[in-house]
């Protein structure tokens, strides 16, 4: 795609990732559930992710260092799960 | 003014009118096994509602279910003696502040709709019968 | 290396995804339902990642259809997040 199109959707990633997680630390404060913490830091690395892709100067190699961003938002996601699931074993309800 | 004890088990284990009016009518006569239905008509409530409500305190570990009896019955038998202790605070603010425990109630139901959709999104990633993910 | 990252980032999506749509399944709240679809929509944000700088020559590039499909679901979520949630 022309440079002008991929920074345009880049950009409008970035906002969407951004206003996501904004939504998520909201329902985080109605429901005091930590894992909606972290999808909101997840959402915040996507939102990163984008961010770089758009600013920085499609150069190969350089762009590849965003992609370790995706992977703290997804792992972030892992992450949760994994303290959620925790806690219920905690406290059997 | 409600005590945390109370706020905390309001908000957890007893978590609606049914729910409170059973505990209180459990804990006026401990020894007693009550069943479903003698609940249902002690307090006026349909026989599904008391059964679900019933159950409801078990799962709060506030009532036990009484094995010795032919039908399913339930008896008072509070998981810990904080919460003995706490029932009984309880028992004693219902009469002296009523109102104060009715409004508290109603606002934990409010939030508790309002957030409902949020919660079915967290508990969504509850792991069927696993702890771990991956 | 980068591979294993995509790879990585597809798998986390498709379980969110799974476990969504389980959810959704049992308890019948639209906002699930969304966000399933948004995290169906990452997963393959991510394997068309995957494919297209592993896989395909340089002469096919789907970062278009990559970053639209990245779009419509983060939209989908939002959508749910704001409209189902009372």
């Amino acid at each position: 795609m022309t440079t002008h199109t991929a920074t345009f959707l880049w950009g409008a990633l970035t906002m969407a990732c951004g206003v996501t997680a904004l939504l998520f630390l909201r329902f985080w404060r109605l429901s005091r559930d930590r894992l909606l913490i972290y999808f909101a830091a997840a959402f915040a690395a996507l939102s990163l992710n984008w961010l770089l892709l758009g600013l920085i100067d499609p150069g190969e190699e350089s762009r590849h260092y965003a992609y370790f961003i995706r992977l703290l938002g997804f792992a972030l996601i892992l992450a949760g799960i994994f303290d959620k699931n925790r806690r219920q074993a905690r406290v059997p309800r | 003014m409600i005590s945390p004890g109370i706020q905390r088990l309001l908000s957890t284990s007893v978590a609606n009118h049914e729910a409170l009016q059973t505990l209180l009518l459990m804990r006026r006569e401990p020894e007693r096994s009550w069943r479903a239905d003698e609940v249902a008509t002690a307090l006026n409530l349909g026989s599904d509602l008391a059964r679900s409500t019933l159950q409801a305190l078990v799962d709060g570990q506030l009532l036990r279910v009484d094995t010795s009896a032919a039908a399913t019955a339930y008896r008072y038998a509070p998981g810990s003696s904080v919460d003995a202790a706490v029932v009984d605070e309880l028992r004693q603010a219902w009469l002296a502040q009523p109102l104060e425990i009715i409004r508290f109630m109603n606002a934990n139901a409010i939030a508790r709709t309002r957030t409902e959709a949020i919660r079915a999104f967290a508990d969504a990633f509850i792991l069927p019968r696993g702890r771990r993910d991956d | 290396m980068i591979e294993a990252i995509y790879a990585l980032c597809a798998a986390a999506s498709a379980l969110c995804a799974a476990l969504l749509f389980r959810g959704f399944r049992g308890s019948r709240t639209s906002l699930l339902f969304w966000s399933s679809l948004c995290f169906v929509g990452l997963a393959i944000n991510n394997i068309l990642l995957l494919i297209d700088l592993v896989f395909l020559p340089t002469t096919v590039d789907l970062s278009l259809p990559r970053t639209i499909v990245a779009l419509a679901s983060i939209s989908l979520l939002i959508y749910g997040l704001i409209w189902e949630v009372k």
